[in-house]
């Protein structure tokens, strides 16, 4: 095996990487909901830094993929959009860290 | 990428954010209050009924009507009760441990009354757990304060030596009681004056 194909193969999950999750505002979005039971849409808004327009964006593309339940519901009238990571959601999460943990971890400084 | 996802940091963030609002203070503050000026006329259950009964869901009603509407809404992870209760059980056992060594080697637990006069000292050494627990989940500098006001004036207290050990039990209490009390009250004010209330237009997500 060439030197270029070892490195290849040791660079191979990174092609394997989640591509929902790999996008940054996703990303941040996830580790949030990573720490926490639920949120809901304004505290998100305020912890990531993203417009109403970005993260609901985003959150749609999360739903859509499974990993993101959400639920709306209205409380003294007003509107609140609840979200939680689902299990499907929690394993892609640990699944993305630890590829990124092993390809990047294994390259010297 | 994910190397710098510090999900600690992240976690001690959304925590600090959640408590922001000094109503914990407030709520620990009435807490040990209520229980310096009850603790020599009415049972000690009466202070854990105050807080089940009165106090959790006049936390819950005011962090709905108050904090939610500017913050958002955050659920924490709560952890397992089995583990807090063990990690509480843990930390007092070490803590009166070390207190009662040290209490012996500057001898001061010659009899059964040095113990009861140094009372105040292994409460305020005790009451530390809650502050350490708060401070190493928010990271946040204003808990080792109040470690310092609780070891400090446990001792004060202590070293005073009333005519009852009750004395300076109860007045141990109302201090670090009314310093929290105090405190989360300034926090609470500055927190309403600094976070106006948001209103969530109903995003697209989940229509």
């Amino acid at each position: 095996m060439s030197a270029r194909e070892g490195f290849g193969q040791a660079l191979q999950p990174i092609s394997e990487v989640d591509r929902v999750v790999h996008e940054p505002a996703r990303l941040m979005v996830m580790a949030f909901l990573y720490v926490v039971k639920s949120a809901d849409f304004i505290f998100l808004m305020r912890q990531t830094g993203l417009t109403r327009g970005n993260l609901s964006s985003h959150l749609s593309k999360l739903e859509n993929a499974g990993y993101v339940a959400v639920e709306k519901k209205f409380v003294d009238k007003l509107p609140r959009t609840v979200l939680h990571l689902t299990d499907r959601g929690r394993t892609a999460f640990q699944t993305y860290r630890q590829r990124m943990i092993q390809v990047l971890g294994d390259l010297p400084d | 990428m994910s190397q710098e996802i510090d999900l600690t940091r992240i976690e001690r963030q959304v925590f600090r954010d959640s408590y922001q609002d000094g109503l914990m203070e407030i709520l620990t503050g009435v807490l040990l209050v209520a229980a310096g000026i009850t603790f020599r006329t009415a049972p000690a259950p009466s202070v854990v009924l105050l807080a089940l009964f009165v106090l959790a869901p006049g936390y819950k009603l005011l962090k709905k009507r108050f904090t939610y509407p500017r913050t958002g809404y955050v659920e924490l992870i709560e952890e397992e009760p089995k583990d807090l209760l063990r990690g509480m059980l843990t930390f007092t056992l070490i803590a009166t441990a070390v207190t009662v060594l040290i209490l012996v080697i500057l001898g001061e637990l010659r009899d059964a009354a040095g113990l009861y006069r140094w009372t105040p000292a292994l409460v305020g050494v005790v009451c530390t757990g809650g502050f350490l627990y708060a401070a190493s989940k928010s990271g946040m500098a204003r808990y080792y304060g109040f470690i310092v006001v609780s070891v400090v004036s446990g001792s004060a207290f202590s070293i005073l030596d009333f005519e009852s050990w009750k004395t300076g039990l109860s007045l141990h209490l109302l201090v670090v009681g009314g310093l929290l009390l105090l405190c989360g009250v300034v926090i609470f004010c500055r927190f309403l004056r600094r976070h106006p209330v948001l209103v969530e237009e109903s995003p697209d997500v989940g229509a």
